[in-house]
């Protein structure tokens, strides 16, 4: 057994709290410590991904039970992927947020986007779904520490209204849970594979209750219609570069449907066949709808790039919502593509916005480097909204490519290419009113798309000169980090698509999944425990009823459930 | 018993569910405490009802007990739940403080100038 | 959803006495009151905390003391923390939704409460097998303990405990960072502004509370102590213990007020939690050193002649990591909202009682403000 599995989770764990009481006077060390445990935490992502590279699926038994009975953590290649991803972007993010300063804005940031990793990495990695619940509330509650850092009137307005949301939707995922536990009895993801395998139809409803409960949770992290509401306020208000790390939230959402609604609920079940996709498909068209005209729409900057996130997200999950290995491959290289353009548009629009009085779109005198940042943001626009020669293009290429079944290449094809054509439209305005009327005139005048600025926006006004310097080479390295990544994926698509193949082939592969989970029969090893009764000294004696027994201390009754006797027993 | 039991988490959930709606702070916390204690009974109640069969085993002997996983699984939700619900009312405490208003506005950005007068 | 069926019923009903009856109509009344009443907040409170103790008792009757002391205990702190946050909150909520929304809302709601009763009536009357037949089988043998709940916590499913203290100890650390920041900006100048004295007690600290809270101080803790260690084998455990302990400390800080006993206070709350969540990490990775996963617990009996028997337990010292991170945590968050208090003017008192009858000089300005 690989120790190098839980890595991920353990590194930032126990990392965070160090930096959160022992460091949290001293900026610089804090600095030090996070930048060492993330640049850290990519080697050990890479490793990783070397190791799941060979198609295995590697299973980490945590407290050394057996799978369905105690928590498991799961490596393949695509939560190996999923870790790269995060710990990738991390480092980018994070050296961002030095550079920038943002981090000394309020309190403990470093301590909070350690445990932000640690409940990303976990729930990437785990086994178990009511695992996957835990991991999914440390990433929250941390990104809600996140979200209100270095607080301000409109964030915290937004934050609350985040807070809410998401508190709402884990109560949610808890009901789903105990619909799910009470229809199959078992929280392992491969157990559940197998328990709803043998649910016959006439007696699938509460399964399909769940897997439709599960599939709303999801959909609310992953901001798709009609719980996406959330998202262009919280990723708008949020400080840049946490909206930046924010662009990994959604796709956890995402990756829960990819593993869940695949190897538990998948195509081929009978209980639930075919209806995740079913509800998905419509959901995603009607996301990318609402993103692209939010983007048209936009006054502002953050809010405009928060609705192409929006837009891409659709895109993503219809993709996914077709739950076929060619789909799937074309999501996954879409979903890292969409990261690092969620990424990289964030980093580079608070390099504008902290150097302009606030970020509306519109004319203003010309910042310093003027050049340079159109430069930037028509790259990662150009990424954003998959034009060539970025991945975006490719990704939106292989997504079409993939949905050809008669029922949604109509839908599918008129909603990625218009709503493509949308964000070009909104984001072309945006750039032109950013960067090059703002050459032309010295003084806002009110032209017909301007609109009165609020009286404070979400960033705080920081009219120091310092502001208005010119961007250092450590200020802007992130965001063209992130924009190379995306330049090296379109570079390198033939070797990642390939490799996305094998993800999703893997991922499809569900008995084999199945098999490195549950090696061992779950029946044959309650029989064994049971058989074996190690404490032969204390023989005898008699339970409440008073039937006298010989079969070792402790024992359970053998016969059925404990739950159904108790049933029993009570009626009489 | 189930009967009661099925109604409470109803009753539970329904005040919970109608709080929420109402967008202002309070309210809000108050009806995400009332779905959490219906979402617990009902994880709960996903192990079936057993009365009398804690499931602690005795010293001696075969018995059988009620389904312990439910129990262990409430457990951390309860915490968690607690844990959320700190940092929920700090956070409405601090919007409001900030804002001057307790509502929680789910529309997006844009909409803060209606509620300025509110606040002085 | 009900299209493709259920199943059979396959479970009888559980008999009902007439005292659960009786619980469950105080639990509706109770629950209904709540959402008739909600705009008089602190009346909203009272009500939570009558639903809380129905469910306490319901656990306790359907098999599940653990639950029915954690809920109890939790219930206990979150209405003091609710309390203290809502002395800065407006104390009514306004009427401000038409007719036509109130209804819509409530249709929504109704629709959601007969659903989730439905749902859960149905698999409440239909059996399932579950892998928790294991759980039983193995919590003695494999995991040390005889109460197997707790066994589930610290043993079998420890990662998810591992987890809830992490959530627990980050919920610390955004609350203290959101103080910081709140009290730098705007917000720290409204509080200054805002009068809250018309709201205060004459006599802060009672005499006879104060008293009455030292002398329960240690039996409260004793009590902590006690189930903390026999979490393992019967209902109790770090979280319990954790919260027993820090209502001990709040009913201090309550009754002698907030100076006086932070002036008593040997270690940071910051520190708890941060060593409560090393602990627990420290103890899972300890298993590396024996080559065994993460988690992975040890234990043995020990024999020391004039005491009995006894256990020790790698889980309990993860447990102590549990008890730390809870107790740091609900303190952090007190501190927190105590120090909203003295910025908005409240005066911070020196003597723990504000008329000390030991203290015979006649000195009627004590305690400022």
């Amino acid at each position: 057994m690989n120790h190098w599995i839980i890595a991920p989770v353990i590194l930032p764990a126990l990392l965070a709290p160090l930096i959160g009481y022992v460091m949290r006077h001293d900026m610089p060390l804090s600095r030090v410590f996070s930048m060492a445990g993330t640049v850290a935490l990519v080697a050990i992502a890479l490793g990783l991904f070397g190791i799941a590279a060979d198609g295995t699926t590697h299973v980490y038994r945590l407290g050394d039970w057996p799978a369905p009975f105690g928590i498991v953590l799961v490596l393949d290649r695509l939560s190996a992927l999923m870790v790269l991803l995060t710990s990738v972007l991390a480092l980018i993010v994070l050296m961002h947020a030095i550079a920038t300063g943002w981090d000394a804005r309020g309190r403990h940031f470093h301590a909070l986007f350690q445990f932000q990793l640690m409940g990303i990495c976990g729930a990437f990695l785990t086994g178990d779904i009511f695992n996957l619940f835990v991991f999914f509330e440390v990433l929250l509650i941390a990104s809600y520490g996140l979200m209100i850092h270095a607080g301000g009137r409109a964030r915290m307005r937004a934050g609350l209204q985040y807070v809410v949301i998401n508190l709402a939707g884990s109560t949610l995922f808890l009901f789903a849970l105990g619909t799910l536990y009470a229809g199959t009895g078992t929280l392992n993801i491969a157990d559940l594979a197998v328990r709803l395998a043998e649910i016959p139809e006439s007696e699938s409803a509460i399964v399909r209750v769940a897997a439709m409960l599960l599939m709303i949770v999801f959909a609310v992290k992953a901001a798709l219609f009609p719980v996406q509401f959330w998202l262009p306020g919280t990723y708008a208000n949020a400080p840049a570069p946490v909206a930046a790390l924010f662009a990994i939230m959604t796709k956890v959402g995402a990756y829960a449907i990819i593993r869940v609604h695949t190897i538990v609920f998948g195509p081929d079940i009978a209980a639930t066949e075919g209806m995740s996709g079913l509800w998905l498909f419509p959901a995603a068209i009607v996301t990318i709808a609402v993103g692209a005209f939010g983007v048209l729409g936009a006054r502002r900057l953050m809010p405009l790039i928060a609705f192409s996130v929006l837009g891409s997200m659709g895109t993503l999950m219809i993709a996914v919502s077709a739950f076929t290995p060619e789909a799937t491959t074309a999501a996954l290289y879409y979903l890292v593509h969409s990261t690092f353009a969620a990424a990289a548009l964030f980093l580079m629009a608070d390099l504008v916005i902290t150097r302009r009085e606030d970020d509306v779109l519109s004319g203003m005198p010309p910042t310093v480097q003027n050049g340079l940042f159109a430069a930037l943001f028509f790259a990662a626009a150009i990424g954003m909204a998959g034009m060539p020669p970025l991945s975006g293009f490719l990704g939106k290429l292989l997504v079409l490519d993939a949905l050809r079944a008669p029922g949604e290449i109509g839908w599918a094809w008129t909603a990625v290419l218009a709503g493509s054509l949308l964000t070009i439209v909104g984001f072309a305005r945006a750039g032109s009113t950013l960067f090059w009327k703002s050459t032309a005139v010295a003084i806002p005048e009110p032209g017909p798309e301007e609109v009165p600025a609020p009286e404070e926006g979400p960033h705080e006004k920081t009219p120091s000169i310092a502001h208005h310097a010119p961007v250092t080479a450590m200020e802007a390295a992130p965001s063209m980090a992130a924009l190379a990544a995306l330049a090296a994926l379109a570079a390198l698509a033939g070797p990642a698509a390939s490799y996305f193949e094998a993800t999703s082939a893997q991922l499809f592969d569900r008995s084999s999944y199945v098999d490195s989970v549950l090696t061992e029969d779950p029946a044959a090893l309650l029989e064994a425990v049971k058989a074996d009764d190690g404490h032969g000294s204390e023989e005898g004696g008699s339970d409440g009823d008073g039937e006298p027994t010989g079969d070792g201390e402790y024992g359970v009754d053998d016969h059925g459930e404990p739950v159904g006797d108790a049933a029993t027993e009570e009626g009489h | 018993m189930e009967l009661l039991v099925a109604t409470a988490i109803g009753a539970l959930t329904a005040g919970g569910v109608y709080l929420i709606l109402r967008l202002r702070a309070f309210p809000v916390i108050i009806g995400l405490a009332l779905l959490s204690y219906a979402v617990n009974v009902f994880i709960f109640s996903s192990g079936r009802l057993a009365i009398n069969l804690p499931p602690i085993l005795a010293k001696y002997g075969d018995a059988s007990y009620t389904d312990p996983l439910p129990q262990a699984l409430v457990l951390t939700a309860i915490v968690i739940s607690f844990g959320m619900t700190a940092v929920l009312v700090m956070v409405a405490l601090g919007s409001y403080l900030e804002t001057g208003t307790d509502e929680v506005d789910i529309h997006p950005a844009g909409h803060d100038a209606s509620n300025e007068d509110a606040a002085q | 959803m009900e299209r493709r069926g259920v199943g059979a019923q396959t479970r009888e009903m559980t008999p009902l006495p007439p005292l659960a009856g009786v619980a469950w109509l105080m639990l509706m009344v109770a629950t209904g009151a709540v959402v008739v009443m909600h705009r008089n907040r602190f009346r909203a409170l009272v009500l939570i905390g009558i639903i809380g103790l129905m469910i306490s008792s319901g656990f306790v009757y359907l098999s599940a003391p653990d639950l029915a002391l954690t809920q109890i205990s939790v219930e206990t702190v979150t209405i003091m923390l609710l309390l203290l946050a809502l002395h800065y909150l407006p104390k009514t909520t306004p009427r401000e939704s038409s007719a036509g929304l109130r209804l819509r809302d409530g249709a929504i709601a109704l629709a959601s409460g007969v659903g989730v009763a439905a749902l859960s009536y149905a698999f409440m009357l239909r059996d399932g097998s579950t892998i928790s037949d294991y759980h039983l089988a193995n919590s003695y043998k494999g995991g040390g303990g005889t109460n197997v709940v707790n066994v589930i916590l610290v043993d079998f499913r420890g990662y998810d405990t591992y987890g809830e203290i992490i959530v627990l100890g980050i919920a610390g650390l955004i609350i203290y960072a959101l103080m910081e920041t709140l009290l730098k900006g705007p917000a720290g100048q409204r509080l200054r502004n805002t009068d809250y004295s018309r709201d205060r007690s004459r006599d802060r600290h009672p005499l006879m509370m104060v008293v009455a809270t030292r002398v329960m101080m240690p039996i409260a803790v004793m009590v902590g102590v006690y189930i903390f260690l026999r979490g393992h084998n019967q209902p109790g455990g770090g979280f319990v213990a954790g919260l027993v302990i820090s209502i001990a400390l709040l009913m201090q800080y309550m009754a002698s007020g907030f100076a006086w006993t932070q002036a008593r206070k040997k270690i940071e709350y910051h520190a708890m939690i941060g060593w409560g969540v090393v602990i627990a990490g420290l103890t899972g990775a300890g298993a590396w050193l024996a080559g065994v996963p993460f988690l992975t617990s040890a234990f043995g009996y020990v024999h020391i002649p004039p005491i009995e028997e006894f256990e020790l337990a790698t889980a309990a010292i993860f447990d102590l990591g549990v008890f730390l991170t809870v107790l740091g945590a609900v303190m952090l968050m007190l501190y927190s909202l105590s120090r909203i208090a003295r910025y908005s003017g409240e005066s911070v008192n020196v003597d723990p009682m504000d008329y000390d009858p030991a203290d015979r000089v006649t000195d009627t300005e004590k305690g400022g403000a």
